[in-house]
């Protein structure tokens, strides 16, 4: 690992001026994917910008038909949220399955999406119930947000300080999980509420994707028989040693029909 | 003790695979073709005759 400045800032207002003095900060957050990066020397931060001590980033609250997760949110404490359990289960289970316990306890909502690992559960999650990312700066809709592999809209410097996520009434996530990584081989998102039809795709892509084909005739009628014949197109999907392209586009059709079935 | 107790296991499960893939109309040639491991992929395209 490289040597490195480290900052602790307790605003969020302190992080982004700590930031901006860097010459190649990064914000640290649970460090789950950022410390292994840096011990194998894929990443050599001049400075980190550790998010641990900001109350603002922290916390979860339902408010005006919407579930508001602080960024600094761990996984664990998502899962175990009664606010989120009573208003979107189907997150509550998502953030349940992330790695392990010790992926759970440290990694946060906030650094999930902000890396947008091309199998990360999170980004599913935020795009499939179309979610609102607030920044220090602005808000950006999950549409916007995810723009490529390990790329999303934020500029240099700016921190995620909550997701809003509208209350929908039909949601389920659906995990095919890689059993030595824990990451989803496949996962798909489904809901149905306040930002329509959506089936969102982890897994399968070089970054989380939607399927307008199968939210046409899910929009049409909200049953898993509404996807009988419908396939997506493999090309363009990943393969690697522990699937083909082929296999994960079956995954996603199999795996959405599961989604709706159990969202009821 | 070794592990005597644990050999058995794995010609079973692949046995028992086999004889799903049979009931699910699978030629017995090709079901008894598959190498372990016995992977969802690998499964799934035995299962779908590719």
């Amino acid at each position: 690992m490289n040597d490195f400045e480290f900052h602790r800032p307790a605003t969020v207002a302190d992080a982004t001026r700590a930031i901006a003095a860097t010459a190649d900060g990064r914000y640290l957050a649970g460090g789950q994917s950022l410390l292994p990066a840096m011990k194998m020397g894929l990443s050599t931060p001049s400075d980190l910008v550790e998010l641990s001590r900001i109350p603002q980033l922290k916390g979860i609250r339902v408010e005006a038909g919407a579930l508001v997760v602080g960024a600094g949110t761990s996984h664990a404490a998502v899962a175990a949220s009664d606010a989120v359990r009573g208003s979107i289960p189907a997150l509550a289970h998502l953030a349940s399955l992330i790695g392990d316990p010790a992926v759970r306890t440290a990694g946060t909502l906030g650094g999930s999406i902000a890396l947008n690992d091309p199998a990360a559960c999170y980004p599913a999650g935020v795009l499939g119930l179309g979610a609102t990312i607030r920044t220090d700066r602005r808000t950006i809709a999950a549409d916007d947000f995810f723009t490529g592999m390990y790329e999303t809209a934020l500029e240099p410097g700016e921190l995620i300080v909550e997701v809003s996520f509208p209350i929908p009434a039909k949601a389920s996530w659906q995990k095919f999980s890689q059993p030595a990584s824990r990451f989803s081989l496949v996962g798909v998102f489904v809901s149905n509420g306040p930002a329509g039809v959506r089936v969102a795709v982890t897994g399968a892509g070089s970054c989380v994707f939607r399927v307008p084909a199968f939210e046409q005739a899910l929009a049409r009628g909200w049953a898993a028989s509404a996807l009988d014949g419908l396939k997506i197109d493999a090309s363009g999907l990943n393969a690697d040693l522990h699937a083909t392209a082929a296999y994960r586009a079956h995954l996603v059709g199999v795996l959405a029909k599961r989604g709706v079935t159990a969202a009821g | 003790m070794g592990e005597l107790g644990t050999i058995g296991a794995t010609p079973c499960v692949v046995n028992a695979v086999i004889d799903a893939l049979a009931r699910a109309g699978t030629p017995a040639d090709r079901a008894q073709a598959m190498q372990m491991p016995l992977v969802p992929e690998t499964v799934w395209r035995t299962l779908h005759g590719a």
